[in-house]
């Protein structure tokens, strides 16, 4: 497992690098213009570095769902189905890779994140009261308190919501070339089934949240983050039963 | 000793594998001859887990086509089919990651005696080059089965007889070997046993020596009566 | 060495094995190449290679030491037997030659020396 995870880093470090090299990019101007006092370029900065966050994971995430579907496709999956593993082996390898990679980006761009708003509060004393009040001003409107916890919560929602729009891209795919590889068109029919299986997880989301009764939005977060991991669980499994009743390469 | 019993795989409509069963047993040359698109490489890519079959069992030593098996066939495509970031070097390093049956210091050779060089790039080998590595990397696996399909196409005349040789000296004792190619002339005297594939199905198999005692013909003169 | 692929060549290998026998590169006694070798030596399959020795050793040419390999035979008889026996094969076709094309003995024995002269054998 270990060595398969090894071969989808090395495969998929493109993406890594390039993000690596903006971020640390956007740091050092970053706090260069903090330095120089060139405030208008450290908000620049600061902005791209929060885009670049975001845009982290559908990066990292197409990296992962494009690799998969040149493995399925290409004559190079030979070197990856050839290994002496089983399909549930490998996809796993692939699925874990990848949530490592985001979480790595997350503690990256948390730790940068949090050391550059430190950095500013201390210097820019106004903008931390700024930020009080508006924790005060959400707390009382919506009842809903901007701490710790919630966004602890909601990172790791969104770290199983991208694992499992990740598998289900994965079983997008493998139900392209396999059940459906007859057809033409493959890529819309791809987008097709995926967008079918989110839409139909989302509903669920919706149905049995109404139910549950959901009061804060810490539990909202944690609800939605189980939710996503038995979806991620489901594709992962339904991907590994399909690839081993009809993989052909 | 790999068994298939009633191995059939569909395409679309059609059967690229109709309905075979053969046992390819130990310490044995085979020769897997016919057309394109008589199914020899789908059943190959079976025997090699890459394909899964629509009906019928395959095992081997009683274990049935899967991650176990893996680890001791050596299959070898017709295409290239490396990592094109990877350097020769970098082959080596996966296939000894992967399968505990490579020898290192065989590839090494096998690599110096066809010219090869570590650090070259697979991106840059040439079609030549490239069949070179594959024989390469899949000779250097001491593997109870080998599977290779098409070894001599892409390279040129005089480095065949090399590659036949590296065939003979380099697979394990007591392994099989089945080989596909068109190239029939080439394959007469290093397999003992010929299966003739036609349209998904075997339609003759049998021990070459015996053909040519009894029939007095070479493989070549029955290949062009089978298919001419 | 070139095989006629129509023939078994395993016979094919006993013939140049015989040949060289029989000119004096094999010695009698001589060890021969264990069948591995003597495949990757004829270029040929193993198999073939094995069911080379088992019909030398059926015909008494070799002869088997357990745990030491392959030996020549040590009887010079076989020599000359193996000598004659290709003499005769030789004679065969050319005499089945000459019919064809029409010559009487005494003409070809005639024909023989004159040839046998000329080519300073």
């Amino acid at each position: 497992m270990l060595k398969l995870m090894k071969y989808e880093l090395i495969k998929q470090r493109t993406s890594k690098v390039i993000i690596g090299a903006i971020l640390a990019l956007l740091e050092v101007v970053f706090l260069a213009s903090m330095l120089l006092g060139k405030e208008e370029i450290m908000a620049i900065a600061a902005g791209m570095l929060a885009f670049l966050a975001s845009v982290t994971f559908v990066i990292v995430g197409l990296e992962e769902i494009i690799t998969y579907y040149h493995d399925i496709r290409d004559k190079s999956g030979y070197m990856l189905f050839m290994t002496p593993h089983n399909v549930y082996t490998i996809m796993g390898s692939k699925i874990l890779t990848g949530f490592l990679s985001i979480v790595a980006a997350v503690v990256v761009f948390g730790i940068v994140g949090f050391a550059d708003v430190t950095l500013v509060f201390a210097r820019y004393g106004e903008l931390k009261s700024f930020f009080n009040w508006m924790q005060e001003f959400v707390s009382i409107n919506w009842q809903v308190n901007i701490d710790v916890g919630l966004i602890t919560a909601s990172v790791i929602q969104t770290i199983f919501s991208w694992v499992g729009m990740v598998t289900s891209a994965f079983l997008a795919i493998t139900l392209c070339m396999t059940i459906f590889s007859g057809m033409r068109v493959k890529g819309v029919i791809i987008f097709v089934i995926y967008c079918v299986l989110n839409i139909a997880f989302n509903i669920v989301v919706v149905q049995v949240g109404n139910w549950l009764d959901i009061s804060t939005a810490t539990s909202l977060m944690a609800y939605m983050a189980v939710l996503s991991v038995v979806f991620a669980g489901a594709c992962y499994a339904a991907t590994g039963y399909i690839l081993n009743k009809e993989l052909s390469l | 000793m790999l068994d298939c019993v009633n191995i059939e795989k569909r395409y679309g409509g059609k059967f690229a594998v109709n309905g075979v069963s053969v046992r390819i047993e130990d310490a044995h040359i085979y020769g897997l001859l016919g057309p394109n698109g008589s199914g020899k490489s789908t059943w190959m890519k079976m025997a090699a887990g890459l394909i899964v079959p629509d009906d019928g069992q395959m095992t081997l030593d009683g274990i049935k086509i899967g991650a176990e098996t893996k680890r001791h066939i050596a299959y070898m495509p017709t295409e290239g089919y490396f990592y094109s970031y990877m350097k020769i070097k970098d082959v080596g390093r996966y296939y000894q990651d992967f399968f505990d049956d490579f020898d290192a210091q065989q590839f090494e050779k096998l690599i110096a005696d066809m010219d090869l060089e570590m650090n070259m790039k697979v991106r840059n080998l040439s079609s030549g080059m490239m069949a070179k590595l594959k024989i390469a990397v899949t000779l250097s696996r001491k593997a109870e089965l080998y599977l290779l399909d098409e070894p001599l196409n892409g390279i040129d005349l005089l480095a065949r007889d090399e590659v036949v040789n590296t065939i003979l000296t380099n697979m394990s004792d007591n392994a099989s070997v089945v080989i596909s190619s068109h190239l029939v002339e080439e394959l007469e005297r290093i397999i003992d046993k010929a299966i003739f594939m036609k349209e998904g199905q075997i339609v003759l198999m049998g021990d070459v020596e015996e053909i040519r005692q009894e029939r007095g013909e070479s493989v070549v003169d029955l290949y062009r009566q089978i298919y001419g | 060495m070139r095989y006629e692929n129509d023939r078994p060549i395993y016979l094919q290998v006993i013939e140049d094995i015989s040949r060289r026998l029989v000119q004096g590169e094999l010695i009698l006694g001589e060890k021969l190449p264990s069948v591995r070798e003597l495949a990757v030596q004829y270029q040929i399959n193993p198999n073939t290679a094995s069911r080379v020795y088992k019909e030398m050793e059926s015909r008494g040419l070799c002869y088997t030491k357990r745990g030491m390999g392959t030996f020549i035979t040590e009887d010079s008889g076989m020599i000359k037997k193996l000598q004659s026996e290709m003499a005769e094969e030789c004679l065969d076709s050319f005499l089945q030659g000459m019919k064809a094309i029409g010559i009487g003995l005494d003409e070809m024995i005639q024909l023989l020396r004159e040839q046998y002269a000329k080519e300073d054998l």
